[in-house]
């Protein structure tokens, strides 16, 4: 009996073995590129994977982009209209609901699984991974069977979708961190110019004091920003690095730079800030938030893509600001939103997935104008219709000129949680400058290795 | 006399305050343990335009069953409940069947082998059923069967508590009832299920009701093997509802779809309250 | 009789190989894995080849995506695990667990000088205390070097910290309440109902309610403590708070399933048992460590054992509420197999991590029910 069991442990082990070393074998993007440009679109069901939100509350059957206040119902209500008016019948379900923190830790379970969505969106920065593994369809060849022209995308738009020459992607926007300020506060403080535009601090020492002085004129919180829910607090400290003349990889991607006297400089900075009661080390998105629309916040260091919703909140003076030069010529962090097709295991059609993409590609202006995202188009960029957009022309043009994507390196999800990890330990446990920054460029240094190596 | 009867008045009155107030303490503690349901339950009631500026009323601000109406209407909460009450009644019942079948096998029978098979079971007690999601996930993966009910009830069925639970109870039935039956006739399978089953039926509640619960709130497999929303389980399904940016805006809803996946749940305990606390102490083997 | 004529036919159906007579002979067996099978078949498949698939994974480095990047690296996974550069040993590294560890050892004293414990158990224990906290502990990466993953370790001594936190306060709270709720009548009846309710809330539901009443601005227990003139705390972003609140949050959701168990427990304690201790004039408290907690030995093992092994592997209430924040405070091992594996590809250092937990679980639970039923006769 016992020989029996052994025998077949022995056999089961090996079986499995054996399905280790199985290899699934990986679809060629390029054949599939062909098989695209013959076939035409037909009507069918098309699965959708995105971020943004879930508003069906407010969206349900509404068509009419212009009646968009938010992220989410700008593109539920793209995708309504898409579903309603596209001549070849293709029905967009949204493989909705992910949270956003957890987005590519689902959409990675749905490659794994083996069904992955038939468009997906994706930030710039973690394009990378999906494309060095061949898990999205190359689209050179195709993207003009949809009218997609990429001889009009800005710069960084370009560098958002491009990997190893070749194009991944189609961009949706380029966005970036904003100064939001309440000018009411300023003007109190006296921190206005003649013509009445809040004047921002153009080193750090100039922060320090403007911030002292505000305080004492207002009792209002200089500075706020999420410090440890999302990864806004590694866009203060990308922004001000960039600035710094510093960078977070080596030109080769080779290595983390951030045991560097350049981060130094900023992330002690960041730790002046809170330590003087600047900003608060325990205020999380909502708190943020909540803070500087009521008022009791002069400057709230957000992103792109909420600028309609606090023009139409903000019961103050609001003004949409780029982020200052603080440690130099001016830079921020900046990443960009793409639509890209997965590879299907079974290899399928991707026209109707090309058609939705092309569509969404036609709408980024109504994008754009429904956020705050910044267009990844030059004509849309200098049209009248984005410039009347609230508050535009205060920040946009500018922000798309210092604008500095993050590296293009494999394994950036990790990577942005070890930076996040590391430097709020500086704030919130008293962890030192020097040796978050070491530990932060060792594990970093270990996740690109192992994507190079 | 009266210094006869005075300590006893005392030793009783000490006796009445203490019993005051230690009855006054747990009123205390329960009333406190149910406010959070109660906040929740008042919070779906309310107004989602009033919630955006008052959160912490007891009372409905605003009372309303739109956000009831909701749930049903809009977005898959429906069709994420399904999949729970079809998942969770699969894996309840396969998990009673087979537990009660290899538990009684293990009580009652004699057979080659056995001294192996114990072990064996006791021994998947002490596997950490969350930390083998990443194998578990890889076998349905390379047969594609992820997104499906099958791939969401199987790994959960083989439950060696409730073996362990049906092995106890049955050890605790009289030899004489069984031998009853099959001088009457009975084979060992009609034994099985026309009388032990039968008298089992407090262990086999017990047992139901908590795998019940453990599969309805199944959080880390259905995350990663359901990853289309159509077979999401109403417990992944909520949690992904959360943490985004716009969260803020709807909260009466968000916690109406909170009350509407607790309910099936609290209707069934508060039925089978009795019957699990006794089943609970038959499976407990008694001593 | 019918003994009598098989008795003359058996040596001949010995004899004979024919299926029928095998049959006959083995029916036992049969039948009885008849009954066995259908459970062990699911078992073994579902439970038991996950082990060894994760051990074998646990030896390759697996991308999660890419078929081409499997290749047999051998222990190099935990080597990444444990492994270190310039590891050095100190007396007095991590000094309040190491006290910790001495006041365990002079438990463990106590207890074989008390005979509440076997001199052999006694003596492993107390080893296996010195050689932890003693001589384990002391190891950590010196000025210049560092751990090899060192997201790992603070992941396991923040699961370590969350079973201590977790399993007496847990364990405790049900049975208290259980001495109290466990008598007959309408009252007891909705009280447990009462304590038991939060029990069939799931982790979605769970987090939703916590995560408001813990907002310092939105939730209750913020308005409470405003009104009582206190500052308003943020529980989930401080660091040394966010554990705590967890483990309040577990106790509010998991006590009532505890609660359940003891009060079986105690109504199968023989009453006449009490009406001794009382008639010997016992007070509450003797009667307590004396007749109650004899009586249910069994089923405080059984609640502890399956606390703990709850406790390692919790995961949804922390990585919805806190997602491991703030500052990796209140990371669990869980949530670092997790992301290992879908946010850094990296499936084989993941099944590795499993297989580590496995190993500690397995460990931790053979010596509880080893220590818990020494007593038991």
């Amino acid at each position: 009996m016992m020989r029996r069991i052994a025998s077949l442990a022995l056999a089961a082990t090996t079986l499995s073995a054996c399905g280790l070393v199985v290899q699934r074998q990986a679809p060629d993007p390029a054949v599939e590129e062909t098989r695209v440009a013959e076939d035409d679109a037909e009507a069918g069901v098309i699965e959708l994977a995105r971020f943004f939100g879930d508003c069906d509350d407010a969206t349900q059957g509404v068509t009419d982009v212009s009646q968009a206040t938010s992220e989410c119902e700008v593109i539920q209500i793209l995708t309504n209209a898409f579903n309603a008016d596209n001549a070849v019948g293709i029905d967009v379900e949204q493989l909705g609901g992910a949270q956003f923190a957890s987005y590519y830790d689902t959409l990675n379970a749905t490659y794994a699984g083996g069904s992955p969505p038939d468009v997906a969106v994706m930030h710039a920065s973690n394009l990378p991974d999906y494309a060095s593994r061949d898990l999205l369809v190359q689209l050179d060849d195709v993207m003009g069977s949809v009218d997609v022209d990429p001889s009009i995308w800005t710069e960084p738009a370009r560098e958002a979708v491009t990997y190893d020459g070749a194009t991944y992607g189609v961009p949706f926007d380029v966005h970036a961190n904003l100064w939001h300020v309440n000018v009411d506060l300023m003007d109190e403080a006296g921190l206005v110019d003649a013509d009445g535009i809040p004047i921002l601090p153009s080193s750090p020492e100039e922060f320090l004091a403007q911030a002292a002085q505000l305080e004492e004129a207002t009792g209002a919180q200089y500075f706020a920003t999420d410090a440890n829910q999302f990864a806004l607090d590694v866009m203060v400290f990308i922004s001000l690095l960039y600035q710094n003349g510093g960078d977070i990889v080596s030109e080769d991607g080779s290595h983390a730079t951030l045991d560097t006297p350049e981060a130094r400089e900023v992330l002690e900075f960041m730790n002046t800030l809170f330590d003087e009661g600047i900003a608060d080390p325990q205020q999380d998105y909502t708190a943020a938030q909540s803070a500087f629309l009521s008022g009791d916040v002069a400057v709230l260091h957000n992103g792109t893509w909420v600028v309609n919703q606090y023009a139409a909140e903000a019961p103050f003076e609001y003004r949409t600001m780029p982020f200052p030069g603080i440690f130099g010529e001016p830079a921020n962090w900046s990443n960009s939103h793409v639509w890209v097709i997965p590879v299907q295991s079974d290899p399928g059609d991707y026209k109707e997935a090309l058609e939705f993409v092309g569509y969404l590609d036609d709408h980024v202006a109504d994008w754009a104008v429904g956020t705050g995202h910044l267009p990844p188009k030059e004509p849309v960029l200098a049209s009248d219709e984005f410039a009347s957009a609230p508050q535009r022309s205060n920040f946009a043009s500018a922000t798309v000129e210092q604008a500095q994507l993050l590296p293009s390196v494999g394994n950036w999800q990790p990577i942005e949680d070890i930076i996040k990890r590391e430097i709020e330990a500086t704030w919130l446990t008293g962890k030192s400058v020097d040796q978050a920054l070491q530990d932060a460029q060792r594990e970093i240094d270990i996740r690109l290795d192992a994507t190079n190596g | 006399m009266t210094t006869a009867t005075a300590p006893a008045y005392d030793g009783m009155s000490r006796q009445r305050i203490r019993q005051l107030l230690i009855a006054g303490l747990i009123g205390v503690v329960a009333v406190l343990w149910i406010t959070p349901m109660v906040w929740m339950v008042s919070l779906s009631l309310s107004d989602n335009e009033a919630l955006q500026t008052n959160t912490t009323s007891l009372v409905p601000i605003n009372p309303t069953l739109s956000n009831f109406g909701d749930v049903f209407s809009l977005g898959l909460t429906p069709r994420w409940l399904i999949n729970s009450v079809i998942v969770t009644l699969v894996t309840t019942i396969a998990t009673l069947v087979l537990s009660a079948m290899a538990g009684y096998a293990i009580a009652r029978l004699d057979f080659r082998g056995k001294r192996f098979v114990i072990p064996f079971v006791l021994a998947g007690l002490m596997v950490p059923k969350e930390a083998m999601f990443i194998p578990q996930f890889l076998m349905f993966a390379e047969v594609g069967a992820h997104n499906t009910y099958s791939a969401l009830a199987l790994p959960r069925i083989a439950a060696p508590l409730g073996v362990f639970i049906m092995m106890q109870f049955f050890q605790a039935i009289p030899r004489e009832v069984e031998e009853a039956a099959s001088i009457d006739g009975a084979s060992r399978w009609q034994t099985f299920t026309r009388v032990l089953l039968p008298m089992s039926v407090p262990a086999l509640t017990a047992l139901g009701i908590f795998t019940f619960v453990l599969t309805w709130n199944d959080y880390l497999w259905p995350l990663v093997s359901a990853t289309q929303p159509e077979m999401f389980t109403i417990t992944t399904g909520l949690a992904s509802l959360q943490g985004n940016f716009a969260q803020a805006t709807a909260l009466g809803s968000l916690m109406a779809r909170g009350v509407v996946a607790a309910i099936p749940l609290l209707v069934l305990f508060v039925i089978f309250q009795k019957r699990l606390i006794r089943g609970i102490a038959l499976g407990s083997g008694g001593k | 009789m019918s003994v009598d004529s098989t008795v003359g036919t058996v040596p001949r159906q010995a004899a004979s190989t024919d299926g029928a007579g095998w049959l006959a002979r083995h029916r036992k067996d049969v039948e009885a894995w008849g009954f066995l099978a259908p459970f062990m078949i699911v078992y073994a498949i579902f439970l038991i080849y996950p082990v060894i698939q994760a051990l074998l994974m646990s030896v390759f480095n697996w991308d999660l995506l890419d078929p081409g990047q499997r290749t047999f690296v051998g222990l190099d996974n935990y080597a990444r695990m444990f492994g270190a550069q310039g590891l050095t040993w100190d007396a007095t590294h991590l000094l309040g667990w190491r006290i910790a560890g001495g006041v365990v050892l002079v438990g463990v004293a106590v207890a074989a000088a008390r005979d509440l414990v076997a001199r052999r158990t006694a003596t492993i224990l107390a080893a296996a205390t010195v050689v932890v906290f003693g001589v384990l502990l002391g190891l950590h990466p010196g000025p210049d070097g560092a751990w090899s993953d060192a997201g790992f370790w603070g992941a396991f001594g923040n699961t370590i910290v969350f079973v201590l936190m977790s399993t007496p306060v847990i364990v405790g709270v049900s049975l208290l309440l259980a001495l109290v709720l466990s008598g007959a009548g309408r009252v007891a009846a909705i009280l447990r109902a009462v304590f038991f309710a939060p029990y069939v809330l799931s982790v979605a539901v769970l987090t939703l309610i916590w995560g408001f009443l813990l907002n310092p601005d939105l939730g209750l227990i913020g308005r409470a403590l405003a009104a009582v003139g206190l500052e308003p705390i943020s529980w989930l972003t401080d660091p040394s708070l966010a554990m705590p609140a967890i483990v309040l949050t577990t106790l509010w959701w998991t006590m009532g399933f505890n609660l359940v168990l003891f009060i079986a427990g105690l109504q199968d304690v023989d009453p006449t048992l009490y009406e001794a201790a009382a008639l010997d004039g016992a007070n509450a408290v003797q009667t307590f460590f004396h007749v109650t907690v004899p009586g249910i030995r069994r089923t405080i093992v059984l609640v502890t054992v399956l606390q703990v092994i709850a406790s390692f592997q919790i995961f949804g209430q922390v990585f919805i509420m806190t997602r491991g924040g703030p500052g990796g405070a209140t990371r669990v091992l869980i949530q670092h197999i997790y992301e290992s594996g879908f946010r850094e590809f990296r499936l084989g250092y993941a099944a590795a991590l499993s297989v580590f937990l496995f190993v500690v679980m397995l460990g931790a639970s053979a010596a509880q029910f080893r220590l818990l039923n020494e007593d038991d006769s």
